[in-house]
């Protein structure tokens, strides 16, 4: 099989199969708004959602050869109900999460797709109407955040530690869900002291086992630190208390240091709307980076930069002078989030800022940083690395990235960059495609970072389906191994992980 | 439903006053019959934000579902209350290291602050010298 046929191949077999969401729902201005505009906008597929709180394919349509030696669940999350009583959220990120769980093994894959039942999605159940203010959307009939965990959504990306599978958002706690049911378990409590406090989307394990994570608490004007062993106990909680507090979405660990990259955008609790509007880009500020040593976490250095936006980053690590490098997906400002990523929920493409991938030098005793981009003009986001090596030096970064040639405002390629060199591999997948986050899966016994595959998932929105993907990590040009699909679309999610079985 | 056991009470009887009225108040959404649920009635703004000097404090007996009790004789005027469940019986709301509440809370009106506490602007309520019956939903 030529891989890189293989959407139009599949594409006639699956046309428009089985769409998770009714196109007829009765709904209200932006719901009327964006269905209007998806029969203009077939992309647009990838951000209808669904309402649907289970979604299960014993046996997805593999074309090519899964490797043997590739077993295991990809688990996934991401925003999925964007509508709720027939009234659609107004950001991206609002839509309750849906974990998904593609199950690899003997060649074969199957899906399970469940809605986290959280505290807000069950009273919504019983209101059938939106109650709580979300991230990005205050209607008149909301009622205001009591706390952090009212507007909790659990839809950001997935963690698996000390034996239990969290489903993460941001600005709550991380909840609990059961492995092969997806059943959800509850809010995690890691004790009674960080109860109820944030718990970041992007945790980080260092070659110890170590569980590193933070959680931005806007309105109490503090970020709390968290280090946990591996058994998935908490040893250990920091409180950084700071006048202002910004949107921190992402940070990175080194052998020694935990670094928090603090972009200016600023929590205001006067301001009007939802959270994401209480928020101000003071680019005045700077961006600054917080750095810790492991041992000692109630204190820390500063070093400033100029202001830049960031989500994420792929990985740090530092040198022999003690020189701390940085790889990120790097935004003049977060437009995106404000214009693009909003009024997409209602059919508009809106431009933004767009991410380059770009590698940060922060010399913490000279209090210098620098950044420079890695490979010009390519945008890119997602990245991600090995995780063996987290904290420690990396050579490989796996991001998403455009051909651009697609007409909708995400990714449609996977791109592997050598972050020293520049050198890139790049697979696209069309102009139909939009590509969702890659992850790096190791070879049983396998050693280095290019021994092993490149999993991910894709939107082919011609043919109203989700597709699982499966790379030869040294050879993400040559196209896929083995492509399974979904015989329906499913909501465009944000990050994930792989849990070998 | 029963009365439930009133273990607790200050300042249950205003009589006396030139213009008074009973106060009923009524606990929903009582998640267990683990320990109390505690209401503070405040008569001022400043007594209301700083949760001290409260004109009435009542302890009573948790049940599952809703809880209920009535203030006599208080005197006519503006209140506002704060109400917690405290599940593990330690007299305290407990909270998490921001101060954040980690037990169920309400306030009268069911006001709600943004991103924390109500103001009394939100939570106060008129008593003139009619009975009145307020409810509220504890949040965990």
């Amino acid at each position: 099989m030529n891989r890189r046929d293989f959407l139009a191949l599949s594409a006639t077999a699956t046309a428009m199969a089985g769409l998770p969401y009714p196109l007829a729902a009765a709904g209200d201005d932006w719901a009327k708004a964006f269905r209007a505009a998806l029969a203009e906008k077939p992309w647009l597929l990838g951000w209808l959602g669904t309402n649907e709180a289970r979604l299960e394919t014993p046996a997805l349509s593999v074309e090519g050869t899964i490797p043997d030696a590739l077993s295991g669940t990809l688990y996934r999350n991401g925003p999925a109900q964007h509508e709720v009583g027939g009234r659609r959220y107004q950001h991206w990120f609002d839509g309750d999460g849906m974990v998904q769980a593609f199950r690899i093994g003997g060649g074969t894959v199957s899906h399970l797709g469940r809605l986290v039942q959280t505290a807000k999605l069950s009273t919504e159940e019983k209101a059938d109407r939106p109650v709580e203010m979300t991230f990005g959307t205050y209607l008149p009939d909301m009622r205001r955040a009591a706390n952090a965990d009212a507007l909790n959504t659990a839809n950001i990306n997935m963690l698996h530690h000390g034996g239990e599978l969290l489903a993460l958002w941001e600005g709550g706690s991380a909840y609990r869900i059961e492995p092969d049911t997806l059943d959800t378990i509850g809010p995690k409590t890691w004790n009674p002291l960080t109860k109820g406090l944030p718990f970041s989307a992007h945790p980080r394990v260092d070659s110890q086992g170590t569980l590193w994570s933070f959680g931005y608490a806007s309105s109490a004007g503090a970020i709390v630190l968290y280090r946990i062993d591996p058994a998935g106990t908490l040893v250990e909680q920091g409180i950084v208390r700071m006048e202002r507090v910004p949107m921190v979405h992402d940070f990175v660990v080194t052998e020694r240091q935990v670094l928090l990259v603090l972009p200016p955008l600023y929590f205001d609790g006067s301001r009007p709307g939802a959270f994401l509007d209480r928020h101000v880009w003071d680019p005045d500020a700077g961006t600054r980076i917080l750095i810790f040593d492991k041992d000692d976490l109630t204190k820390h250095r500063t070093v400033e930069m100029p202001a830049y936006w960031v989500f994420h980053f792929g990985n740090a690590w530092e040198d022999k002078a003690g020189t701390v490098h940085l790889d990120l997906a790097r935004y003049d400002d977060p437009s995106l989030m404000f214009e693009t990523l909003r009024w997409v929920m209602r059919g508009e493409y809106r431009p933004g800022t767009t991410a380059r991938p770009y590698r940060m030098t922060v010399d913490a005793a000279a209090g210098r940083a620098t950044a420079e981009a890695i490979a010009e003009d390519a945008e890119a986001e997602f990245p991600r690395i090995d995780e063996r090596l987290t904290g420690r030096r990396h050579r490989r970064l796996i991001l998403l990235g455009s051909d651009g040639a697609a007409p909708h405002p995400l990714f449609n390629a996977v791109v592997r960059v050598d972050p020293e060199t520049g050198k890139r591999s790049f697979f696209s997948y069309g102009a139909h495609a939009i590509a969702e986050e890659h992850v790096f899966v190791p070879r049983p016994g396998g050693t280095g970072e290019d021994d092993g595959w490149v999993l991910g998932t894709v939107l082919d929105y011609k043919a109203g389906v989700t597709r699982l993907t499966v790379f030869d990590a040294a050879r993400i040009g040559d196209g896929p191994l083995a492509v399974a699909s979904l015989p329906y679309a499913l909501p465009l999610g944000l990050h994930g992980t792989f849990v070998a079985a | 439903m029963k009365t439930p056991t009133l273990v607790f009470a200050a300042a249950l009887s205003f009589a006396g006053a030139a213009r008074a009225a009973d106060l009923t108040v009524t606990i929903e959404g009582v998640r267990s019959a683990d320990g109390y649920v505690m209401v503070a009635l405040f008569d001022s703004e400043d007594a209301f934000k700083e949760r001290k000097g409260e004109v009435a404090a009542l302890r009573l007996r948790a049940r599952e579902g809703q809880v209920s009790a009535t203030l006599h004789g208080l005197p006519a005027g503006t209140y506002g209350f704060a109400v917690y469940h405290d599940e593990n019986g330690n007299s305290e709301l407990d909270a998490n290291l921001l101060g954040v509440p980690t037990e169920g809370y309400t306030f009268s009106n069911d006001a709600r602050g943004n991103f924390g506490p109500p103001g009394f602007a939100d939570a106060k309520f008129g008593l003139d010298t009619e009975p009145l019956k307020m409810t509220a939903t504890l949040s965990y």
